[in-house]
This record gives structure tokens, sequence and C-alpha cells, in this order.
């Protein structure tokens, strides 16, 4: 499974974002689902990053705003 | 003034000096020379891509070179870029801002024509330089054959009906990883014959040609999510959130996400499609994937081991890039 489809799984089952919360390893694991080391790595770094799973999180539309901003 | 700031103002005046010397008329020149400041006025370089055209002098600084030596190469790659700009503005029909409002398709193409062979005019120098004489032939045989492979970058995303995530990827390296690449491993070889080396430098310009893609991508969103903003919907359905999450949602939901960008010029309807977007994790899944592009052109840039002071600038300019995202 790749990246993408992981990072959907993370948003539409809350199930498993509640696991990776306690282990990602495992989560991923527990639903049959397969990352690699660095995708994982680059995952739990984007999600921090993103506020996932907080009140602050980071939505389409604060990320255009920023690259309009930058552009 | 900063480092920076001097490398583009001496990149600048080879452009105008090169100009001066073209045969072409005050008015044309001068039509050029207004098509550049949409790369930003003096002083304000600090936000805008004015400052990517110093990346070839920091490569070369880098490598053990004098960044002066690239100033003709950094001011053709410059050209080369905005002509590019333009072109894919018309192709999206997407001139609505001054001054491409005035001038129209077909004045900007034109404009375009005039600055991809101000560019070429530029590259002819290299034959005329010590420094560059030994290597002009293959700057030029690099760069032509980058220019073909984005081209057909170009070309695939114009026409592919239905790009998948892998599609898009292959054509934002093609499109934007190419160029950049060819900023930093050309700006190298001025300095440097290490293919090790060079091809360091060339990953560290791939990804950050990549990472400016998606920010080209996202600047397309409207900030309110209540719609897309005043580019076409042929432009959206190419972008990296929309193909994002045609790749991920199940059968139904794209069926829905199609119909509703096809309605997207009702509000409601680009409503419920960028909502839609927003639920499949597109953000997460730029986010991360910028991540991934940040840490390759570090690794590369760190197995480069450049020298100071350009090892700074090329860090900081991928720091400014990634960092606030």
């Amino acid at each position: 499974m790749s990246l993408a489809q992981v990072v959907y799984r993370m948003s539409t089952d809350a199930d498993f974002a509640e696991l990776w919360r306690h282990n990602p390893e495992d989560a991923l694991e527990k639903k049959g689902l397969k990352l690699t080391r660095e995708e994982l790595a680059f995952l739990s770094n984007g999600l921090i990053r993103g506020g996932f799973g907080s009140n602050n999180s980071v939505g389409l539309s604060e990320l255009a705003l920023k690259a309009r901003n930058w552009m | 003034m900063s480092f920076q700031r001097q490398s583009i103002n001496s990149i600048l005046r080879k452009i105008e000096y090169s100009w001066q010397l073209s045969g072409a008329s005050s008015s044309f020149i001068e039509v050029m020379h207004r098509a550049l400041p949409f790369f930003g006025e003096q002083g304000q370089s600090e936000q805008n891509p004015l400052k990517w055209s110093a990346l070839p002098g920091f490569c070369c600084q880098a490598a053990g070179g004098d960044p002066r030596w690239v100033d003709g190469f950094a001011a053709a790659w410059l050209l080369y870029y905005v002509a590019a700009h333009i072109m894919d503005k018309v192709e999206d029909q997407d001139i609505l801002e001054s001054p491409w409002q005035e001038w129209g398709s077909r004045v900007s193409i034109n404009i375009a024509s005039g600055l991809y062979f101000s560019a070429s005019l530029l590259l002819t120098d290299l034959y005329s330089q010590n420094e560059s004489l030994a290597i002009a032939n293959e700057i030029n045989g690099d760069l032509y054959r980058a220019f073909l492979r984005m081209c057909a970058g170009q070309q695939r995303d114009l026409t592919q009906p239905e790009p998948s995530l892998s599609d898009y990827w292959d054509n934002a390296n093609d499109k934007s990883g190419v160029f950049f690449s060819m900023a930093c491993r050309l700006g190298a070889r001025f300095a440097t014959s290490d293919n090790l080396k060079l091809q360091c430098y060339e990953e560290y310009g791939r990804n950050i040609g990549i990472l400016i893609q998606i920010l080209d991508d996202l600047e397309d969103f409207q900030g309110s999510g209540e719609g897309f903003g005043k580019v076409t919907m042929q432009v959206i359905q190419r972008s990296l959130p929309v193909i994002y999450a045609l790749e991920v949602l199940p059968d139904q939901e794209c069926i829905l996400l199609k119909k509703e960008l096809e309605q997207a010029y009702n509000q409601q309807a680009a409503a419920a499609a960028f909502k839609r977007i927003e639920k499949s994790g597109a953000s997460y899944y730029i986010i991360t994937e910028m991540e991934r592009l940040r840490s390759q052109a570090r690794s590369s840039l760190e197995r480069a081991q450049p020298e100071q002071p350009a090892d700074m600038e090329l860090f900081d300019l991928l720091g400014d890039l990634t960092y606030q995202f």
C-alpha cells in the first residue's frame, strides 16, 4: 500500500489514527499496511507539521495561502 | 548588500548589457524588461523567485569556484525561467494580471520568444570566456536536452486525460525538477568535473524544483475554500490535491468529486469538491511529500560537502522554501 493510501486511511479511519498515535509500526501491522522506514519517518514528521488530530491542523486553504504568499 | 542580492544584481546587469548590444529595438527591450518585474522589484527579492537565479552562482562557489564565472549562464537560466512561466500562463489561459492582461496571449508569446532568444544569445558568450570555453558545448548540450525533456513533460501534462499520482510525480520532475537540477549541476560544473559532486548538486536542484511545482499547484487553490480561484478547471484537475484525492478515494466518491469539479463554476459544487479533497487527507499527504523532498535535498547537499559561504546560502534557500509549510 502506498504512502498516499496510508494517509487516506489515517484521515478516514479513526481507529487506525488512534492506533498510530500510540505506536505507528504496530498500527500499520494491525491493519496489514506497509511503509518503508523512511516513509514512516516522513509521514510521522508530516503529521506533526500538519498538526494532525489537533486544533491547529493545517488545511488546504492555509497551505494555499502560504504558497501564494511565498510565490 | 547581501551576497544573494549582489549575485542577482550582477545577473540583471548582464541581461541589460546583452540587450543593449543585441540590436533589438528599444521599445521591444522595454517590453521584455517589463516582463521581468513579476519576479520582484529591487529590495523585494527575499520573497520572490528572482532569488533562484542565484542558484548557479551559489552552486559554483560551493563547488570551489568563483560565482561571477556563471553570471552569464545564470542570466540565461533566469530568462528561460521567465519565458517558460509566460508560456505556462498562456497554456493555462491564466493571463489575468497586469501586464499580461494588457498584452494578451499573442503578444505574450512573442515576448516569451524574445526572452528565449535573449537567453540563447547569452549562452553564446560561454565560447568567449576563458573559464567556460572548455565546457561551453557540454553546458549547451545538457541544457537543451533538459529543455526537450521539459517540453515532453509539459506535453504529457497537457494531454493526459486523467493523470495518476505516479504520472504527476513524473511530470513534476520533468517540468520543474529537471530545470532546477540543471541550474545547480551546471552552476557547479563551472568549478568541478567531479561527477559524484555534480550528481549531488543535480539532486539538490531537482528536489527544489519539484517543491516549487507543488507550491505552484497549491497557489491555484482559493484560500476561502469556496472555490478554486481564477484558473480554469483543467488546471485544477491536474493539480496535486485533486490527483491525490482521485487516487485514494473509493470509486463512488471519485465519481462525485469529478461531477463537483465539472460544476465548480457553481460555488456550492466548488465548496463540496474542496471539502471532499480536504477530507481525503490531501494536506497531510502534501506536507509529508514536502518533508520527503526537503530531506532528500538536504542529504544531497550534505553529500556534496559544499564550501563556505555558499553552503549556508544553499541550506537557507531550502529552509526558506520548506520550513514555513
